[in-house]
C-alpha cells in the first residue's frame, strides 16, 4: 500500500511538433522493415541494375557510342519493375496491416497525432525503401561510370535525371498501392499477395484486351506497361511501347495518389474492437 | 514422484532467457494453486502441459503420460490458456462443440456436451452469438466451457479469473471448487495470493523458473508471517515520528534510510495500518508518504528464498 | 478408427469453414473472377468466334493458372498454420486428442477444398463467357482439362504452401519467389531445369490433353499419367514432411516470454 503527496514543481515540457512525431513514427516503421528478407531483396535489385548498366556501358564506351539510350538498359525489362513489386511488397503490406491487426493502431492515434500524419509516416517509411531501391542503384551504377570516365558528366547527369524521375514515379505508384491494399486487411500476408496478385494480373490482362480490341487505353491499366513507357522515354528512346509516356506518366501518378486517398478513407473507417 | 502432475528439473529457454529453470515440484489429487509474480514462468509450466511447447531439460509427466505428445491420454486432459484468441468468426456452441468434434467426439453427443458446458458456465442465452461480440468475461468463461465439455480428469487453468467482473469471479470460483469435490483435479495458475487461497489450500510457489514453495498455503503463510513487515515513511520529522512509533509493542525497528526517510520493521502490519491514522491525526503528525516495502509476492518469495534475490 | 475419422473431418471443416468466410472469401472470389471480366471486356467487342474462343483458352495458361490460382492457393494454404500459429488458435487443436499429423492432412484438406471451390469456377468460367459470347463451342475435353489442370494446381501448390506456412515465418514472401518468380523464370531455361517446377508437369499435362488451341504448345515429353503423377506425388510428400515437422514444432507464439 502507498500514500503519496502529490508534488508540483516541474515546469511544462514544450510538446514537439507534427512533423517530428510524424518523423518519429516514419522512423521506427523503416527500421522495423529493415529485415533481412528487405535488405536482400534491394541487394538484389542493386546488383542486377548496376551490374547491367555499368557492363553495358563499358561496352558502349569502347566503341565509343555511349549516350543516353545506353543508360537505359536495365530498365528495359519487365525485371525492374517485378523487383520493385518484390520490394513494395516487403516494405508496404504490412504497414497498415499489422497496426490494425496487432490494435497497436491504438497506441498510435491515441496521442496527439493526426491520421493524415500517421499515414504521411507510413508513407514515408515505405516511400523511402523504394527510393532506395528505385532510384538507388542506378544512381550507383552512373557514379561508377563518372569515376571510370565512360561518358562527360553532363550524359551522367542526365541520365540520373532520367532514374530519378523514373525511380519516384514508380516510388509513388507502388507505395500508393502497397498502403491502399495493406489498408483492406489485417495480415500482411493478405496485403502482400494482392499486391501481386494486382499488378500481375493488370500487367497479362490488359495488354491482352488491348491487343484484341484494338483499344489501347485499357493498355495505360498495366503499371508495368506504364513504367516501361516512362522509363524508355526518360532516355530518349521510342517504342516499342503503344502508351503515350506523358499520359503513362500521369496514370502511374494519380493512382499512387488515388490508391493513397482510398488507403486514408479506409483508415479513417477502421474501428479497432477489442476484447 | 506420483503426483497428477510431476515436474522434475524441468528447464525451458526462449533464447537466452530461461523461462523454467530447474522447476521440479509435484502437483497432488485435487485442487493445487500454482502461484507466482509475473514473468515467473507459471504460463510457461502451462504450454509445457498442454504440449505447445517441450522441455529443453527435465521431465514433465501428467497423468502419467510425459507432456510433449499427443494421443488419446489428451481427451483425459483439459487447458484453458491465458491470452489465446478466439474462432471470432464461431458462435459459442459452434466452438464448443467443434473442439469437441475434434476430440472426436460423435456430433450428436457433440452438440450435447457444448450446450451442457455453456450452461455451466453460464452462457447459455450468449451461446449462439459469434465469439466476437463476447466481453472479456465472456470470452474467459466460454474458454473454460470448451476445457470441461469432454469431461477431463484434469483441468489446466491459467489465470482463469483474469478479466472477470466480481459476480463472475464468484461464480467460476463456486465452479472450480464443485468441479473438484466430483473428482476432477485442477491446477489454477494465478499471480494473486487471495484469489487462490479462496479456492485451495495446496499451492505450488514459483519464482525466476524454479519452484520455492508447495504444499499447504497455511504453513506457507506462517512462515511469511514469522517475518517483520517493513513499512517505509516520508515525513520532515523522522525522529519525532519515530520516537513515537517505537512506543509501539509490535515495531520492532526502526531505521533511518535517508533525510526525511525511516524505515519501520513490524510483526503485525495489521495493527500498524489501523493506528497510525489515529496517531497522526491525534499528534498531527506531517507523514507525507507510507509505503508497504513488502506487501507483495517478489518480497514473500525473497523471504522464502532466504533473502538472495 | 471412428474416432480419428471423426477427428479428421471435424478438422478438415474447420479448416474449409474458416477459409471461405468473410472479407478473405469476398476478396479471393473477386480475384477469381478477373479471367472472367477479361473474356467480358473482350466479348463486348465482338470480335470473331475464334478469336473469342482462342482468347478465352490462353487467358488459361496466361494468367488463371500461373496467378489466379496461385494467388487462391497461396493465401488459403500458407495462412492454414501461420495465421493460427499468430493468432493463438493452433492450441485449441494441438491440445486435443488429435494426432498433430492428422491436423496436417485435416488442413490440407480443408484447405484443397476451399481453394477448388474457387478456382474452378475461376478457370471454367470465362470458357462459358466465351461459348455464350459468340464464340465457337468447346469440346468436352477443353473444360474437363481446364477444370483438372486447375484442381492439380491446387493439389501441388497446396501442399508446398501449406508446409511452408508451417516451417516458415516468411512464407509469404518465399510463396512469392517462388509462386511468381521461379515458375516463370526456371521454365524458360533450357534443358531438364523446366522439371523443377510445377507448372511445368501442369503445362505438359494440357498439352497432352488438347492436342489443338492454344493450350497445346507446351513442351509435353511425359505422358498425362506421369505429368498428373508427379504434382500428387509432390503434395504428398510436402503433406508428409509437415506431418513430420509439426510432431517437433512448438506452437507458442515467439513473443511470449514466460
Amino acid at each position: 500500500m502507498s500514500i503519496s503527496a502529490p508534488r508540483y514543481g516541474a515546469a511544462p515540457v514544450a510538446k514537439t511538433g507534427r512533423i517530428h512525431r510524424a518523423l518519429t513514427i516514419a522512423h521506427r516503421e523503416f527500421n522495423r522493415r529493415s529485415g533481412v528478407g528487405t535488405v536482400a531483396v534491394v541487394t538484389l535489385t542493386y546488383l542486377a541494375i548496376t551490374l547491367v548498366l555499368t557492363i553495358n556501358t563499358s561496352f558502349a564506351s569502347l566503341t565509343g557510342t555511349v549516350t543516353l539510350a545506353t543508360f537505359e538498359t536495365p530498365y528495359s525489362s519487365p525485371a525492374w519493375p517485378f523487383l520493385m513489386l518484390i520490394v513494395a511488397t516487403s516494405v508496404g503490406a504490412g504497414g497498415l496491416a499489422e497496426d490494425v491487426g496487432n490494435r497497436s493502431i491504438t497506441l498510435y492515434l491515441s496521442r496527439p497525432i493526426r491520421l493524415i500524419d500517421y499515414l504521411a509516416a507510413k508513407s514515408a517509411a515505405t516511400g523511402t525503401w523504394l527510393v532506395i531501391a528505385a532510384v538507388g542503384p542506378g544512381l550507383a551504377g552512373l557514379a561508377v561510370v563518372l569515376v571510370l570516365g565512360w561518358a562527360p558528366s553532363s550524359l551522367v547527369l542526365t541520365g540520373a535525371g532520367a532514374f530519378v524521375a523514373t525511380g519516384l514515379l514508380a516510388c509513388i505508384f507502388f507505395t500508393g498501392l502497397a498502403l491502399a491494399l495493406s489498408s483492406l486487411t489485417t495480415r500482411a500476408l493478405y496485403a502482400g499477395v494482392a499486391i501481386f496478385g494486382v499488378v500481375l494480373s493488370l500487367e497479362i490482362g490488359a495488354p491482352l484486351v488491348s491487343g484484341i480490341t484494338g483499344n489501347t487505353s485499357v493498355a495505360y491499366a498495366s503499371p508495368i506497361n506504364d513504367l516501361l513507357s516512362v522509363a524508355q522515354s526518360a532516355f530518349g528512346i521510342s517504342g516499342p511501347y503503344a502508351t503515350d509516356p506523358a499520359t503513362s506518366a500521369v496514370v502511374l501518378a494519380l493512382s499512387g495518389v488515388f490508391f493513397a486517398v482510398f488507403a486514408g478513407w479506409r483508415m479513417s473507417r477502421v474501428e479497432v474492437v477489442g476484447e | 514422484m506420483t503426483g497428477i502432475v510431476d515436474a522434475d528439473s524441468v528447464t525451458k529457454r526462449y533464447g537466452e532467457v530461461l523461462g523454467l529453470n530447474g522447476f521440479s515440484a509435484t502437483f497432488p489429487p485435487g485442487i493445487t494453486g500454482l502461484v507466482g509474480p509475473n514473468g515467473a514462468g507459471k504460463s510457461t509450466l502451462f504450454r509445457l502441459l498442454a504440449g505447445q511447447l517441450r522441455c529443453d531439460a527435465g521431465t514433465l509427466t501428467l497423468l502419467g503420460f510425459p507432456a510433449w505428445g499427443q494421443g488419446e491420454f489428451r481427451r483425459r486432459v483439459g487447458y484453458c490458456p491465458e491470452h489465446a484468441s478466439l474462432f471470432d468468426w464461431m458462435t459459442g456452441a459452434d466452438f464448443v462443440t467443434t473442439l469437441l468434434r475434434v476430440d472426436g467426439f460423435p456430433r450428436a453427443e457433440a452438440q450435447e456436451r457444448a450446450l451442457r458446458a455453456i450452461e455451466t458456465v453460464g452462457l447459455t442465452e450468449a451461446r449462439d452469438r459469434r465469439l466476437k461480440a463476447y466481453s472479456k468475461g465472456m470470452r474467459q468463461r466460454i474458454k473454460l466451457a470448451q476445457c470441461i465439455a469432454h469431461d477431463p480428469q484434469l483441468i489446466l487453468l491459467d489465470e482463469p479469473l483474469n478479466g472477470v467482473d466480481p459476480v463472475g469471479r464468484a461464480h467460476l470460483s463456486a465452479l472450480l471448487r464443485q468441479l473438484s469435490a466430483t473428482g476432477h483435479h485442477l491446477i489454477v495458475s494465478s499471480h494473486v495470493l487471495y484469489e487462490v487461497e479462496r479456492l485451495t489450500d495446496q499451492i505450488v510457489m514459483i519464482a525466476h523458473g524454479q519452484a520455492i514453495a508447495q504444499g499447504d498455503l497455511h504453513r506457507i503463510r506462517d512462515l511469511i508471517d514469522s517475518r517483520p513487515h517493513m513499512v517505509d515513511l516520508e515525513t520532515p520529522d523522522p525522529r519525532g515520528v519515530a520516537k513515537l512509533l517505537g512506543a509501539w509493542d509490535h515495531v520492532v525497528s526502526i531505521e533511518f534510510t535517508g533525510p526525511g526517510k525511516l524505515r519501520v520493521l513490524t510483526r503485525s502490519p495489521e495493527a500498524f495500518y489501523a493506528a497510525l491514522p489515529a496517531l497522526v491525526v491525534t499528534e498531527k503528525l506531517d507523514v507525507r508518504s507510507v509505503h508497504s516495502a513488502d506487501d507483495n509476492l517478489d518480497a514473500v518469495f525473497r523471504y522464502l528464498a532466504g533473502g538472495g534475490r | 478408427m471412428t474416432g480419428e475419422w471423426t477427428r479428421l473431418v471435424a478438422v478438415t471443416w474447420l479448416s474449409l469453414r474458416s477459409s471461405l468466410r468473410g472479407w478473405r472469401l469476398a476478396g479471393l472470389s473477386a480475384f477469381a473472377l478477373i479471367p472472367t471480366l477479361i473474356v467480358v471486356s473482350v466479348a463486348s467487342t465482338h470480335p470473331a468466334a475464334s478469336t473469342l474462343s482462342n482468347s478465352a483458352e490462353a487467358l488459361f495458361g496466361l494468367l488463371t493458372l500461373p496467378i489466379v490460382t496461385m494467388v487462391i492457393v497461396l493465401v488459403l494454404s500458407v495462412g492454414q498454420f501461420r495465421n493460427e500459429i499468430d493468432n493463438e488458435t493452433l492450441l485449441y487443436l494441438s491440445d486435443r486428442s488429435i494426432t498433430r499429423p492428422m491436423i496436417v492432412v485435416g488442413k490440407y484438406l480443408g484447405s484443397l477444398a476451399a481453394a477448388l471451390v474457387l478456382v474452378i469456377p475461376a478457370a471454367l468460367l470465362p470458357l462459358a463467357v466465351a461459348s455464350w459470347g459468340g464464340g465457337n463451342g468447346y469440346p468436352a475435353v477443353v473444360p474437363l482439362t481446364v477444370a483438372a489442370a486447375a484442381a492439380l494446381a491446387a493439389i501441388a501448390y497446396g501442399g508446398f504452401f501449406l508446409f511452408l506456412g508451417l516451417v516458415s515465418r516468411a512464407a509469404l514472401l518465399i510463396g512469392i519467389l517462388y509462386g511468381f518468380l521461379w515458375e516463370e523464370l526456371v521454365p524458360l531455361l533450357p534443358g531438364s531445369a523446366p522439371r523443377l517446377t510445377l507448372v511445368f508437369y501442369l503445362r505438359n499435362f494440357l498439352s497432352t490433353e488438347l492436342t489443338t488451341g492454344p493450350l497445346s504448345g507446351y513442351p509435353a515429353p511425359l505422358t498425362a499419367t506421369a505429368s498428373i503423377l508427379v504434382p500428387i506425388a509432390l503434395a504428398a510428400v510436402f503433406v508428409v514432411l509437415g506431418s513430420l515437422a509439426f510432431r517437433y514444432l512448438e506452437t507458442a507464439p515467439e513473443r511470449e516470454s514466460a
